[in-house]
């Protein structure tokens, strides 16, 4: 925990050290959900048969869209980037000889993004529910912190293994990327993937992401059918199963390059 | 018989030269040996340093007993600990200052770089905040405690590292080249602290330097890398002896004769002249004097007087004169013109 509590409170004085980033950011969130307000405007009375299983609304399907996969990139990039970033910086050698465990350092290196993601999530629903009147089922709040946190977990395992990649490979990792292309494209972040054709949407199933987002809006829009819960929940336990295997990953990187001695190469 | 807090035995280590083909084979051949056996040990209270070329693999040791490094072979322990197996518990007992002076984090400030680190330690907030606040006193930062580390020279960089070095007091403390760039009081004064915090935790130094004075004066012992081994291990003092009253030079000359070589060799207070290397029509000879008695311009006057063009002189540091007269034998003097 203090490990995690040190790169937390680093990562904050970084960020507050570019202050006008720092406040911009929040505000950048709200007009890229007025924009949403105003593609959902385009649908509004219209009926969508892809969008009916949601409950019809398209702003509240992209709010709650954009929202889950907010927590996406920094979960899936966040270690790999953490970990290149102090090896360009030099700071990574510095961290590895000191009483925390390399698996610590790495994890609670990407830890601050993730947490302003998850920040930005909820104050996503919250901009949703009080300034633009979505309405949130309120039942099922407890199931949707199980959906973030199975999903932080399935994503978390991708992004060690992408960490992993990068200590052993001492190059940035190009996998990370394509998966969050696949997913903007194939999870049904701004439209249900139902619009996709057949042989595409085939593949949607085989991201985290997809089984995420079903589920939380099923579970959180008022208006939004219930069904196959327990197919996409199975399917995002295994996705987390990814945490061990980066787990692993990232231990056999770091064993790689201490023999190697690129510990600290880039 | 006290153990020693840290073994090296028998330590070997290769690197890759380049990245290159990935078949095994083909990398074991384009392996370059850096480390070929070394093997040495120091006691609590001991002070080591490290001496050696470019290459010689002084910080791969350092690397190695910190744990940033596994050998080929060959084991490194401290205080029993093997450091591959036992990384956690040797983290535990060793600190590190790293060469790299980009080992911080650039938008925090000096106090904030050492809060980080001494939370990744472990050390509670009081203990913290006791510790750096006599660290940095101690290396005269702390008017500069809370500037941005981007606003530090070179030298406060390494004086901040030393500090980071010395949050937790080490069993085992690793200086790679710590004050190459702080200036004689600060390096006197960090050199003051450093062997208090050794004597406070009953620990021992291991010290990578280029300083021979600061070799001297800080250790006890010193061990000569060379070739991937430890070529030499002596008292300091011993050491101290052998090159105390002796001055060094490196001239690149043109026309030198066997027969000027052996006058050179004959003037007086010469207590070496020699042959290292022929490129082209230039020689490069090394020269060495007893300070007190040797007059250079008479020397170099008789040197021309014998048809020898001096195109280039320069002063020899100990350092590479201790180790050129130790480890390298000098250009055998047929290979004269």
């Amino acid at each position: 925990m203090k490990t995690l509590r040190a790169f937390l409170v680093r990562d904050f004085r970084v960020a507050w050290s570019y202050r006008m980033s720092f406040l911009t950011q929040n505000a950048g969130l709200f007009f890229s959900l007025l924009s949403l307000k105003f593609v959902g405007n385009l649908f509004d009375g219209s009926s969508s048969p892809d969008l009916a299983p949601y409950g019809g609304d398209y702003f509240a399907f992209a709010l709650v869209g954009m929202a889950v996969s907010f927590l996406s990139y920094p979960a899936v990039k966040s270690f790999a980037g953490a970990v290149r970033g102090s090896q360009v910086t030099g700071t990574f050698e510095a961290m590895l000889t000191t009483r925390a465990s390399a698996g610590a350092i790495v994890f609670s290196g990407g830890a601050y993004p993730i947490l302003l993601s998850a920040v930005q999530l909820v104050l996503a629903i919250v901009i949703g529910l009080v300034v633009f009147g979505v309405e949130v089922s309120p039942d099922h709040l407890l199931m949707v912190g199980v959906v973030l946190v199975l999903t932080m977990a399935a994503l978390i395992g991708l992004g060690l293994l992408a960490a992993a990649f990068v200590v052993a490979f001492k190059q940035p990792e190009p996998f990370s990327g394509a998966l969050l292309a696949a997913s903007l494209m194939l999870s049904g972040g701004l439209y249900p993937p139902s619009v996709l054709p057949g042989w595409i949407e085939a593949f949607s199933p085989l991201l985290p992401l997809t089984h995420s987002l079903e589920l939380a809006r099923q579970l959180l829009l008022e208006d939004a059918a219930r069904t196959s819960l327990g197919v996409h929940f199975g399917a995002l336990a295994l996705f987390a199963l990814t945490v061990p295997a980066g787990l692993l990953a990232l231990r056999l990187a770091l064993s790689h390059a201490r023999r190697a001695g690129s510990l600290a190469q880039y | 018989m006290t153990a020693p807090l840290v073994r090296l035995e028998d330590v070997h280590k290769a690197f890759a030269r380049a990245s290159g083909p990935s078949w095994r084979l083909w990398r074991e051949r384009l392996r370059v040996p850096v480390l070929s056996g070394v093997t040495f040990e120091v006691e609590a209270g001991g002070r080591l340093a490290l001496l050696g070329a470019n290459g010689a693999g002084k910080t791969t040791v350092l690397k190695s007993i910190a744990t940033l490094l596994t050998p080929d072979s060959g084991r490194v322990e401290v205080c029993g600990f093997d450091a591959v197996r036992s990384g956690r518990q040797v983290r535990e007992l060793v600190s590190y200052v790293l060469a790299d002076e980009r080992s911080f984090h650039w938008r925090l400030t000096g106090r904030q770089n050492l809060e980080f680190f001494a939370d990744l330690n472990g050390l509670s907030k009081t203990a913290t905040r006791q510790r750096i606040r006599r660290l940095l006193d101690r290396l005269d930062l702390s008017s500069a405690a809370d500037m941005g580390f981007w606003q530090y020279s070179t030298g406060m960089k390494q004086r901040l590292a030393i500090a980071r070095a010395l949050l937790v007091r080490p069993r085992v403390l690793l200086m790679d080249e710590p004050t190459r760039s702080i200036d004689a009081s600060h390096a006197a004064e960090a050199w003051q602290l450093v062997r208090e915090e050794i004597d406070a935790a009953d620990g021992c130094l291991v010290l990578v330097t280029h300083q021979l004075q600061e070799a001297f004066s800080l250790c006890s012992r010193v061990a000569i890398l060379a070739d991937g081994r430890v070529a030499l291990e002596t008292t300091a003092d011993s050491l101290h002896a052998v090159t105390a009253d002796l001055d060094g030079f490196t001239l690149t000359v043109r026309s030198l004769s066997s027969a000027a070589l052996a006058a050179g060799q004959a003037f007086p207070g010469v207590r070496e002249f020699r042959l290292c290397s022929q490129m082209g029509d230039e020689q490069v000879v090394e020269l060495w004097a007893a300070d007190a008695t040797f007059a250079l311009g008479d020397f170099l006057g008789k040197l021309t007087e014998s048809g020898v063009t001096v195109c280039a002189l320069q002063r020899t540091t100990p350092i590479q004169g201790v180790l050129q007269r130790l480890l390298h034998a000098p250009v055998p003097r047929e290979a004269l013109a």
